[in-house]
């Protein structure tokens, strides 16, 4: 039960924390690190797959809410990659016994390697879904997908602040 | 019908993927549905008060940048004003102010909030209902052309800016009165396209575009930008025309809102062969 209510407490943190900070960084003009989605990375392991994707979508949408860009795109790619997280986890795990016996796919259950792949995946699947769905075209394919490039390492690097510090903070 | 159920519940996550899927990329292409509405009106009351807030305090960083504004746009007024003009022929002078009906009446507002970064940028600006500002109108930096009104609640109003894929300014050359179109192509915020203007005719790189006045949103001769690159379009007859602002979006901080008092009446007057 208290596993429910610090998961609700970090969703609205994180995407508050999103919505009024993050969102108006607008590095070079476009880039924001999209740090939020670490909650959907980082959600259990076990999981369903049906319920991982209602939360993704909830998620997204809270963020579209609040922010005022087009409405749907964070949605849509929150939506995205919690419907591929499985399917990455597989994909990035050499075997099962690789993560049975562990709670969340996070920094520091599963190491730095691991996560980083994991992660790096993930996130610019999500970049690449978000950049795509906002200029809504492939016209400028190579400029869009370097800004999604660009704002991949941006978002890993803020997740892997975020990761060390939650980390510090439980390891006391 | 339990085989149904079974597929159903087999799939369950998939099915359910594909309708939020859909039911973003519907957000998304009617972007402003009546849901966004609403939500903008009562979002710009709340983020409004807490931008105007901020803006209270930063906006003295900036004093000294906006006096050299007012300072300019003062000389350009001056320069139009009569007292200024001495009469060089006295055979016929006349002056009769019925002549004279104001069209555009001009406001001052301050804008809380806006960017450039994005392919659909709106301003935020802190005048409303409640000061008359309405939807469609013009809006206006001292160096030139910046939007149109497009939602207003009681004290604020969102502006979508010229950097915003709809957004279509009738405009011309003021060397000889070329009549094309002015719209942005979502690259850089200092850059956009003017369209429709055809081969034959003849243009050169630093032409000054202003409005065209063919509208009942801009005064007519409001700057827009200059010619910086001329290219014939491969794919048909007209010209591909990169003009720079004159307006430095990333700096827009003090603009008017421009009324125009004689709208309603053209408006009916052409809504009658619109239809």
């Amino acid at each position: 039960m208290t596993d429910y209510i610090k998961y609700i407490i970090r969703f609205v943190l994180l995407a508050l924390f999103q919505i009024f900070i993050l969102n108006n960084i607008d590095l070079f003009g476009f880039m924001n690190p999209f740090l939020y989605i670490v909650f959907i990375l980082t959600l259990p392991f076990k999981i369903k797959h049906t319920p991982l994707v209602i939360i993704s979508f909830l998620m997204g949408y809270f963020v579209d809410l609040l922010t005022g860009n087009i409405m749907g795109i964070h949605a849509a790619s929150a939506l995205l990659l919690g419907f591929l997280r499985p399917s990455i986890i597989r994909l990035v795990s050499s075997n099962e016994s690789d993560y049975d016996n562990k709670n969340a796919p996070d920094l520091m259950s599963m190491g730095g390697k691991w996560f980083f792949t994991y992660a790096g995946v993930l996130v610019f699947v999500y970049n690449f879904s978000y950049f795509f769905l906002e200029h809504f075209t492939f016209s400028h394919f190579f400029k869009t997908f370097f800004i999604a490039i660009g704002n991949t390492v941006f978002t890993l690097l803020a997740i892997f602040i975020y990761e060390f510090l939650r980390n510090r903070k439980s390891s006391r | 019908m339990q085989n149904l159920i079974a597929f159903l519940w087999k799939y369950l996550t998939v099915i359910v993927f594909l309708l939020l899927y859909a039911f973003s990329i519907v957000l998304i292409v009617q972007d402003s549905n009546f849901q966004r509405r609403a939500m903008v009106t009562s979002a710009n009351q709340f983020s409004g008060s807490v931008l105007q807030k901020w803006d209270n305090v930063s906006g003295y960083f900036h004093l000294k940048s906006k006096n050299e504004f007012l300072a300019l746009h003062n000389a350009l007024l001056l320069n139009r004003d009569p007292a200024s003009f001495i009469i060089t022929s006295d055979s016929v002078f006349m002056t009769n102010d019925t002549l004279y009906r104001k069209q555009f009446s001009y406001k001052t507002a301050k804008v809380i909030s806006n960017s450039t970064g994005k392919q659909n940028n709106y301003l935020l600006i802190n005048k409303g209902r409640n000061q008359d500002i309405q939807p469609d109108q013009a809006v206006l930096s001292p160096q030139g052309i910046v939007g149109i009104v497009k939602d207003v609640s009681d004290n604020f109003s969102s502006v979508l800016s010229l950097l915003h894929s709809d957004a279509r300014i009738s405009a011309k050359v003021l060397r000889n009165g070329y009549i094309g179109t002015v719209i942005w192509d979502g690259k850089d915020y200092r850059y956009g396209k003017l369209l429709d203007i055809p081969y034959h005719l003849e243009i050169k790189i630093g032409d000054t575009i202003v409005t065209s006045g063919y509208s009942t949103v801009f005064p007519e001769n409001v700057q827009v930008g200059t010619i910086q690159g001329v290219k014939p379009n491969v794919n048909d007859n007209f010209y591909d025309l990169k003009v720079q602002f004159f307006t430095d979006f990333n700096r827009i901080s003090e603009v008017y809102i421009v009324k125009n008092n004689f709208k309603s009446e053209i408006d009916s007057l052409t809504s009658k062969y619109k239809k």
